[in-house]
């Protein structure tokens, strides 16, 4: 079934609106949760918490693209999930290494948390993503937004394992560069 | 915490990056394809290009052709459907005079005289679909302000307009509407025209009391203040508002009806001295304050050439910014002045923002209002709307400004189109630019091209196409997206 018939059945307020999203995207939305959080139960019930929150967002919400507007709500969710659990004790996993390694990207003086600063953060580092080359920018966002392992970008991409290390490194380092030109303090 | 904000912020990046992103990681492994193999791929690729593209332009249809739009110039244009609705979704040209930001050009004018006729059409305020008579109006007197026509327009609601013809004489508190050659759009002939110089009484909040003084002639044959206007319908609800200095304060004089003309007059040129000197309102002191400290800036405002600014006026507690800009024709343009003010005269400064025109640029600014009137919105189809001819125009809106090409300063107009497309539950947005040379050449052209000119993206309506952003539901429009 394709996205506009699945959001129509949303739209119509029929429940098996979430039985047709599980079916085309509960492995990609699992794959997002399962990143963050490096645990099956946790992650299935976060893809659970995404049907469920997606039922109440539709409509109003008229997203264009299904897909990714369901990845942006696992990622959320899950990393909610990932902050409750990792409140006591810090744990390791991709999440806590992509973040380590984000880390450098940005400033811990800056202390502007609101969201409307996230937002032109966001939009900063899309208009940076949109200057790089298609695999480049894909790579980044594999890593950085859906928090796959380095070694498991590297094969679906056909690379070796360093060459994609070095050019996140590097996608990394012009990101920081990008930013302080943009006024954000790194 | 810093990596956290970075995560988060990553949300709001566009969903073809992730698409494309998480395409990456679905499809199979990648085998590394030799350089040989490269070339002989790309061949393919660009043969396949070249017949699509070909394919493509050779089915384009010809919705948005310069043809179309002049040859529908006399078409149908039913503004009707578009009143009642938001300003957000009014449909015509920019370049409006909020009432809040008119009020310092109100009262410059009064005059004595008397309705001439009032023209067949029926006009439409294109902004806000409200509609008017423009009645012609002869002066006999002015007794104040500058520069007054011994004939000039004014328009009244459709409603009020033919009471005025019984009076022998008018003395009238008036504004010009606007901006020069204010768009207006004729009904009767289904095209927008343009008036020089178009005044009108009343404000947004309706017609007001004592903004019209009509006479009679009585017995003797004297022509005193006859208050019958007041007891009309229509006229018996009018307001005395918050603005209307002297005249509001006629309004309430105890022995208005009955005074002669040049009673009345007497009167009102001493309220209306008065009222500058002193400051009956808001009004009047603000106009007392700038004509004293910001000479220099009227000078230049009031000069010939200069004389298409139109005021824009933001008032604080303690601090005034006074913000001008100038429009040719009815036009905005990128030129302003801006002025501050503190503590009332402790603190005044102002400056010009760029560009500054030349005399010569004025002369020769491309003329949006000959192609604005040549447009028919209907005949119009949404260029980026998947499916458009299935959804109905819930609202459509023209505006025309001036740009300058970044790379050499040459001008251009610009008309913007917007369009709001509803399904009967969601809207969506689509748009068209309409680009004009100097030499009266016109082009569409799509946003990239447009920011690549002026070198800037503030012209440029940013929403998506073929994505809702407001739910219809019943009278009540709801925003999807913050």
């Amino acid at each position: 079934m394709d996205d506009n018939n699945i959001i129509s059945l949303y739209r119509a307020r029929d429940e098996s609106a979430i039985t047709k999203t599980a079916e085309k995207y509960g492995a990609y939305c699992f794959a997002i949760a399962q990143n963050i959080l490096a645990n099956p139960e946790d992650s299935e019930e976060c893809v659970s918490d995404t049907w469920l929150k997606t039922w109440n967002l539709i409509p109003p919400e008229m997203p264009k693209c299904l897909r990714a507007f369901l990845g942006k709500i696992t990622r959320s969710l899950a990393f909610d999930k990932y902050r409750e659990k990792t409140s006591a004790k810090r744990g390791g996993g991709e999440t806590e290494s992509a973040l380590h390694e984000l880390s450098e990207v940005l400033s811990d003086t800056d202390d502007t948390e609101h969201t409307y600063e996230i937002k032109l953060l966001g939009e900063a580092i899309d208009r940076f993503l949109a200057t790089l080359p298609r695999r480049e920018r894909d790579i980044f966002l594999c890593r950085y937004y859906f928090l796959y392992p380095i070694g498991e970008i590297a094969e679906k991409q056909g690379l070796r394992e360093n060459y994609t290390r070095n050019l996140i490194s590097r996608t990394k380092k012009k990101l920081k560069t990008f930013l302080e030109k943009e006024g954000f303090s790194v | 915490m810093t990596r956290e904000r970075i995560f988060h912020a990553m949300a709001y990046i566009r969903d073809d990056f992730l698409e494309s992103a998480a395409d990456s990681m679905c499809t199979p492994v990648r085998k590394r394809i030799s350089w040989k193999h490269i070339g002989a791929l790309a061949a393919c690729f660009l043969l396949a290009v070249g017949i699509f593209l070909s394919a493509q332009l050779g089915k384009m249809p010809d919705m948005i052709s310069e043809h179309k739009i002049l040859e529908n110039a006399d078409g149908p244009f039913s503004l009707g459907t578009y009143h009642n609705l938001e300003m957000q979704f009014g449909c015509g040209t920019d370049g409006f005079v909020y009432d809040k930001d008119a009020i310092l050009s109100m009262w410059r004018v009064a005059v004595e005289g008397r309705i001439v006729e009032i023209l067949p059409a029926l006009y439409t305020e294109p902004k806000t679909g409200e509609r008017f008579h423009i009645l012609k109006f002869e002066v006999c007197d002015v007794i104040a302000g500058q520069n007054v026509p011994e004939t000039l327009y004014f328009r009244l609601e459709e409603h009020l307009s033919a009471n005025l013809l019984d009076f022998e004489r008018l003395i009238m508190g008036i504004k010009q509407t606007g901006l020069e050659n204010y768009p207006m759009y004729n009904e009767n002939e289904h095209r927008f025209e343009s008036f020089s110089l178009l005044f009108e009484t009343s404000n947004a909040h309706g017609t007001e009391y004592g903004v019209f003084i009509p006479f009679d002639e009585d017995t003797s044959g004297n022509l005193t203040v006859s208050d019958a206007l007041w007891s009309l319908d229509g006229w018996n609800e009018a307001e005395i508002s918050y603005v209307g200095g002297f005249v509001k304060e006629f309004a309430q004089y105890p022995v208005k009806s009955g005074a002669s003309l040049a009673e009345t007059k007497e009167t009102l040129m001493r309220l209306y001295e008065t009222g500058v000197r002193n400051g009956y309102d808001y009004v009047y002191t603000i106009a007392d304050f700038y004509n004293k400290e910001t000479k220099a800036v009227f000078d230049y405002m009031e000069s010939d050439a200069n004389a298409v600014f139109v005021q824009k006026v933001s008032a604080w507690s303690d601090t005034i910014g006074v913000y001008y800009t100038r429009y040719i024709n009815g036009y905005e343009t990128p030129e302003t002045i801006h002025i501050h003010m503190t503590d009332r005269k402790a603190y005044l400064e102002w400056w010009y923002g760029e560009p500054i025109y030349t005399k010569e640029e004025l002369q020769a600014m491309p003329d949006i209002s000959a192609v604005m009137e040549r447009l028919d919105l209907d005949a119009i189809t949404p260029p980026h709307t998947e499916n458009a001819e299935e959804l109905t125009v819930y609202a459509c809106f023209a505006r025309g400004e001036y740009i300058k090409r970044a790379s050499d300063s040459e001008n251009f107009g610009l008309i913007a189109i917007t369009w709001y497309l509803t399904d009967g539950g969601y809207i969506y947005y689509d748009d068209l630019y309409i680009l004009i040379s100097a030499d009266g050449i016109y082009r569409t052209a799509e946003r990239e091209a447009l920011a690549e000119l002026t070198g800037s993206n503030e012209y440029l309506h940013m929403k998506e196409y073929n994505t809702a952003y407001w739910y219809c539901d019943g009278d009540e429009v709801k925003m999807l997206f913050p």
